[in-house]
């Protein structure tokens, strides 16, 4: 009678789990959704924290997503903010405030103060680090003002303002116009000794936001920022295939000659070491499009095509070099990730130096080929 | 009482002899001896209970022997009554045929002047006497001629058989079986007319004296399976049987099992394709279900059309079946697991939309689905017993109005009725109702595990499923052969159904005597002889 | 009694096993444990690991091939003498007992990390040790069968969710190879090593083949399922995190898994890990079953017991205990700590015990009937 143990066990296994409970069970609509969490700095308490929460509002959301006909005409999150020493006290002086436990299962969005950040963001991220519901997927951003002012701007771009934010970032990455960069890949940057972390920065601009660059960290500090001009160059320079325009003026006038967008961009990193003296040269390759020529550059000539490869070369190449002496001088931080190809290819040489005090002086040298590929519609 | 014994005439001992000898090396023709002609073709119809040998005596001349042959259902019974016993008992003697008659012009006499059928064909050879016997034709043998008549006397009555309605297809034959036994044995021989095929007729039931067949191919069928199978119908004691379903639950290995291990069908098609694979048959009088063991889990999702639509959509339908009889089982439990348990494995604007949805029901999650799982149940079931018509729109009524106004009201949201109506269209979409039903059990406790450890319960009632389906065997085959125990050969037809040509083997689990259909394909000399099988 | 074990497991089935019981807790922490002690050369030292184990499971086989028709319990009897052989069957038994125990407790705990936080410890573990012993207790040919259908619906979806991250690794972090010699290497190997135990359920499951001949080609695929299978895990953890960032994490492939979204459709399953973990409830359900098994038949033969069919009620009383010591240690860190000490003693006495047992029996001439 085999099949009837099974059945008199599986009796057995219901009734003990209907007299044990069900300790996990929360529906859905019961856990209070946090859509996105702003982290500032207490201004009256030096030492405290400033959590900013947007709460879903259920009934309200049912408008704006799914297309129910249901719906309230309130408005489909609450913004509120906490204060506490630490993230785990402010969320737990937030979970007093509203009826369900708090669900971190769906924040998309961790909006970090450039404030807070520069004094050190690792103990602002270990809270989520070790909680499981939280999101790896979620974006990290910091913020030059405050992250309370970016979490209460509304848009009438998107119903739902963490989803306005969160999709203006994901068509930027899909542009290839930012890193993709998120609480994930920060993380690991963060905890691989051969890497630095960098975040995406973005500023709340009226009812928009705008791209603010790029922070850099060295290890859990933020010590600087690169320009979103910069950040294209950065992209170029990382593995990110970036996209870009460049400008080529015309040498007496200062007037732009013509643009070119970069579509495709790919690097190489060599690595020497020469006499125990390391050096880098970035063979940089890009290939585009010319999209504006208000200069009436002629165009017909392959000749003239070559040379004007020739120049975008050089000038890609210099501003390249530019952005890489800021990051060594300024920044001092390895934000392009080069100590990994030393600890891969020169695994005695990285084991035997101290990088951070290495990479500010090591020789960096940029080698650009660029390609004009079309010219859009007109032949002129 | 002291019967004294009679010592044997030495002319009947020889004789006795000789037709044993015969019937021992059966020939391939007639032998003459009337005798012993319809033994042998006794023997090789395996004495089956629907072939009717009749011997008679021609009523003129000298006292010669005839011998009628015919299967008692595909014949015409006024035919051989009016044309053949007629003539042959009566009309011979009023023609005044007594000094004409011999043993040697009897034969010719009869062909001439005495049938009055249409059709007749004169033969010899046992295969096509057999072969005529089985199609409805009679053969009628005479004494002292090695010559046999085979009078066309076709013609069945029957129930018109009617399209099978549980199991219906779209291509394929539309004959379904009918209450009678002897009609439903009918449509079996009418499309294997293999005289291996036998037919052992019992009665079951003390009161009821049900008339049970079992049906087999003598020369493929494992001994084994049916001297298991005979020996379990022969230990049934019961007071009567009324439908197959009892003798199913009589004889199958597990009875506490949600999962049944024979098949019943009401296709004659199916039937013969398993006859033809190896396994047996059990048709019961008084039902249009057969039954077919052993049987394994896959076929519980096979559809006789497979086998006549093209291998690709037969393959793809497979495939669909498997993931609706997937939903019917799982699709309440992990969207319980998923809305209750773990709300962060769905997109957040799903989520969200579930939730805003949600906000205004009363009712928990899990006490929600139930309710509607069970509301279905009951729609289902009503929707059957209604009579003819009424049904359908009872579902439809039900189902729609209901579940709209329900939503409308606020008492359930409106994705826990989708979800509802994918589970209860997914257990439609199984071939076998009773294949169906096992899912639609076990359904309920998944979900009491699904409400109690979410994701983590269900993996547990799989794996209890799975551990129980596991010991299941069908009359010694293991239930989910030939997956575990793994046969490559056998994956030709179980998820995927390759086309015909590749079904050159049959079903090796079952044990046929004869594993091969067709001849084997070239390079396919030593591979795919002897499977791996566990021991018994 | 000794023909009732015969033609109980198949040759497929028997590769099923080996590889059901190998694989089990060791692909969660086996990325990080290898790159604590490889660094990059994780991948080559699982594969090292790997052969070392596939090498030592031949030692296994050979041995239990001669003697096709008795397992460990008996024949240690018949090698070393009543009392010794006891005694080795003994520290064998104990072995898996207190295995059985740590990765019941191994799983409750991820369980109650990831999914349940709030479910007693005690429920998690206690449900798990019922359906180990539901397994244990069911015929040994129901037993191979269940291993052989679930390991293929185990394994094809593990291999296919680790893939799925394949682009997410940078090659850089598989580099440099083999720069600092061969210590890391071999201490990487031998780090992987406790990932390979449960090989020795050979030892106890070879008297039931139907082809004993077959048992080395069987063994030999059976073990190579785990080794593709870690191989991937350790690269894909490797190249995804990089040697450093992969020792922060907990659990690493769970956390690999939560990254990965399917591409094509990234939004029907925001998160995989549930059907990671759901998967690996049944991995760890097969090994423990396994694990469950080798106690109850060891128990059995060295206590002389005859195989009773109708009464298996035994088989779930060891619950008891081994729900009890489960709950022993206090802590995730003591849980780790207590696995590394049982599963090395177990490394050990896998390698000496079958080694000791082959050398006597070589010595002695030992030899068992032929099946």
């Amino acid at each position: 009678m085999k099949p009837a143990k099974t059945l008199a066990t599986l009796l057995l296994l219901l009734l003990v789990f209907n007299l044990a409970g069900c300790y996990d069970r929360r529906d859905i609509e019961r856990r209070t959704a946090i859509l996105a969490i702003g982290i500032d700095k207490n201004p009256e308490d030096e030492k405290g924290l400033e959590v900013t929460a947007q709460i879903a509002i259920y009934h309200n959301v049912g408008k704006t997503v799914g297309g129910s006909e249901e719906g309230g005409e309130g408005a489909p999150i609450q913004v509120t903010t906490v204060q506490g020493p630490s993230i785990g006290t402010a969320l737990e002086k937030l979970a007093g405030m509203v009826n369900n436990p708090i669900f971190l299962g769906h924040t998309m969005l961790l909006a970090i103060s450039q404030e807070a950040a520069a004094q050190g963001i690792y103990p602002l991220l270990d809270y989520f680090l070790r909680n499981n519901d939280f999101r790896r997927k979620s974006w990290l951003i910091i913020t030059p003002g405050s992250a309370k002012e970016l979490l209460a701007l509304t848009s009438p771009l998107h119903p739902l303002p963490p989803f306005y934010i969160l999709t203006s970032l994901e068509s930027l990455a899909n542009n290839k116009a930012i890193p993709i960069m998120r609480f994930e890949d920060f993380i690991f940057r963060f905890n691989s000794p051969s890497k630095q972390p960098v975040a995406v920065m973005l500023r709340a601009a009226g009812d928009k936001v705008e791209l603010e660059g790029l922070a850099a960290f060295d290890r859990e500090r933020m010590v600087g920022r690169l320009s979103p001009a910069e950040l294209r160059i950065f992209l170029y320079l990382s593995q990110a295939k970036g996209r870009g325009l460049i400008n080529l003026l015309e040498p007496t006038s200062g007037q732009i000659e013509f643009s070119y967008e970069i579509r495709n961009s790919n690097r190489r990193v060599l690595t020497k070491v020469e006499e125990k003296k390391l050096s880098f040269v970035i063979d940089l390759w890009v290939e585009g499009n010319i999209i504006e020529n208000p200069g009436q550059v002629d165009l017909d000539d392959e000749a003239i095509i070559k040379a004007l490869e020739q120049r975008l070369s050089a000038q890609l190449a210099g501003e390249c070099q530019r952005l890489i002496r800021k990051i060594q001088r300024e920044l001092k931080t390895d934000i392009l990730n080069l100590s990994e190809y030393v600890r891969a290819r020169h695994p005695h040489y990285y084991k035997d130096v101290d990088w951070s005090e290495e990479f500010p002086t090591v020789a960096i040298k940029v080698q650009a080929t660029t390609h004009i590929r079309r010219l859009g519609l007109r032949r002129k | 009482m002291a019967q004294k014994k009679r010592p044997i005439k030495l002319k009947e001992l020889t004789a006795q002899r000789k037709k044993e000898r015969i019937l021992q090396n059966p020939p391939r023709e007639l032998t003459g001896d009337l005798n012993i002609d319809l033994s042998l073709l006794d023997k090789l119809l395996h004495r089956s209970a629907d072939i009717v040998i009749r011997e008679f005596t021609l009523s003129a001349g000298e006292g010669i022997g005839v011998g009628l042959v015919y299967a008692d259902a595909l014949v015409d019974k006024q035919v051989i009554d009016q044309d053949i016993m007629q003539p042959l008992m009566h009309l011979a003697r009023l023609s005044h045929l007594d000094q004409i008659l011999t043993k040697d012009n009897a034969f010719q006499y009869v062909e001439e002047h005495l049938l009055t059928i249409g059709e007749i064909r004169i033969t010899n050879k046992l295969d096509a006497i057999l072969g005529g016997v089985l199609y409805g034709d009679t053969a009628i043998l005479l004494d002292g001629s090695s010559f046999a008549i085979l009078a066309n006397t076709k013609g069945w009555s029957m129930r018109t058989p009617s399209e099978p309605n549980v199991e219906a297809v779209v291509r394929g034959p539309r004959e379904g079986f009918t209450e009678t036994l002897i009609v439903n044995l009918g449509l079996i021989r009418r499309r294997l007319k293999d005289p291996d095929l036998s037919v052992e007729i019992m009665e079951i039931g003390k009161r009821s004296k049900t008339s049970i067949s079992l049906l087999y191919v003598a020369d493929l069928a494992s001994p084994e399976l049916i001297r298991r199978l005979r020996q379990r119908l022969k230990n049934i004691s019961i007071d009567g049987i009324v439908d197959s379903g009892y003798i199913e639950q009589l004889i199958e290995d597990s009875t506490i099992s949600p999962f049944p291990q024979i098949l019943s069908t009401e296709r004659p098609d199916k039937v013969v394709a398993n006859l033809l694979e190896g396994r047996a048959a059990i048709l019961v009088d008084g039902t249009p279900f057969a039954l077919i063991a052993p049987a394994v889990w896959a076929q519980f999702f096979h559809s006789p059309e497979d086998y006549y639509e093209r291998s690709h959509i037969a393959t793809f339908i497979r495939l669909i079946r498997l993931l609706a009889m997937t939903f019917s089982l799982t699709l309440p439990a992990i969207y319980i697991a998923f809305t209750s348990f773990h709300p962060e494995m769905l997109p957040t604007t799903l989520a969200l939309a579930i939730a805003a949805a949600r906000s205004r029901v009363p009712f928990s999650l899990f006490l929600e689905t139930l309710i509607m799982e069970t509301m279905v149940e009951v729609l289902r079931e009503a929707s059957v017993r209604l009579p003819g018509p009424i049904g359908p729109t009872i579902g439809i009524v039900g189902g729609l109005v209901l579940g709209d106004a329900a939503v409308g009201a606020g008492i359930v949201s409106p994705l826990t009725v989708i979800v509802v109506a994918i589970t209860a269209i997914g257990s439609f979409a199984s071939p076998s109702y009773s294949g169906a039903i096992s899912f639609r059990i076990l359904r309920y406790p998944l979900m009491f595990l699904a409400a109690t450890f979410g994701f983590y319960g269900i993996i547990i009632g799989l794996i209890l499923i799975v551990i129980h389906v596991a010991s299941l065997h069908s009359l010694g085959v293991p239930y989910l052969a030939p997956y575990a125990p793994f046969h490559l050969e056998g994956q030709k037809d179980a998820i995927l159904r390759l086309p015909w040509p590749y079904f050159w083997q049959r079903p090796t689990e079952i044990r046929p005597q004869d594993t091969e259909r067709m001849p084997r394909p070239r390079g396919k000399n030593k591979v795919g002889g002897k499977p791996d099988h566990e021991g018994q | 009694m000794k023909d009732s074990r015969k033609n109980q497991i198949t040759s497929l089935q028997a590769a099923a096993i080996v590889a059901s019981s190998i694989i089990g807790v060791g692909i969660l922490t086996l990325p990080r444990e290898v790159a604590a002690a490889a660094g990059t050369d994780g991948p080559l030292a699982t594969l090292l690991g790997g052969g070392i184990a596939a090498l030592l499971l031949l030692l296994l086989t050979k041995l239990g091939l001669r003697f096709p028709r008795h397992s460990l319990m008996e024949y240690s009897n018949m090698i070393l003498g009543a009392i010794l052989g006891r005694l080795l069957s003994l520290l064998f038994l104990v072995y898996w007992f207190l295995l059985t125990a740590i990765l019941v407790r191994t799983f409750g705990e991820m369980v109650i990390t990831a999914i349940l936080p709030n479910t007693p410890l005690e429920i998690i573990i206690g449900i798990m040790l019922l359906l180990g012993a539901q397994l244990a207790a069911q015929d040994i040919k129901v037993f191979a069968r269940i291993h052989e259908i679930l390991l293929p619906l185990t394994i094809i979806p593990l291999l296919f969710l680790f893939l799925n991250s394949i682009n997410a690794i940078n090659p850089l972090h598989l580099l440099p190879i083999l720069a600092f010699g061969p210590w890391p290497l071999i201490k990487g190997a031998l780090a992987t090593g406790l990932s390979f135990l449960g090989i020795e359920s050979v030892l106890m499951l070879l008297p039931y083949y139907s082809k004993p001949q077959e048992a080395v080609k069987s063994h030999l695929y059976g073990i190579l399922i785990p080794i593709v299978l870690y191989f991937t895990i350790v690269t894909m953890g490797l190249g995804t995190f990089g040697d450093t960032a992969l020792q922060y994490l907990q659990w690493p492939a769970l956390e690999q898994i939560r990254l990965a979204a399917l591409p094509s459709m990234p939004s029907v399953f925001e998160r995989l890990e549930s059907i990671f973990i759901g998967i690996w409830v049944v991995v760890l359900f097969t090994s423990t079953g396994s694990l469950y098994l080798m106690v109850i038949l060891g128990i059995r033969q060295l206590l002389g017991l005859k195989q009773q069919k109708r009464n298996r009620f035994y088989h779930y009383i060891l619950t008891i205990p081994l729900f009890f010591l489960a709950r022993l240690p206090q802590n995730v860190i003591a849980v780790e700590t207590y696995a590394r000490v049982i599963s090395q003693a177990g490394i050990v006495l896998v390698i000496v015990g079958p080694g000791l047992l082959y050398l006597m029996a070589l010595i002695r001439q030992k030899r068992g009937e032929e099946g």
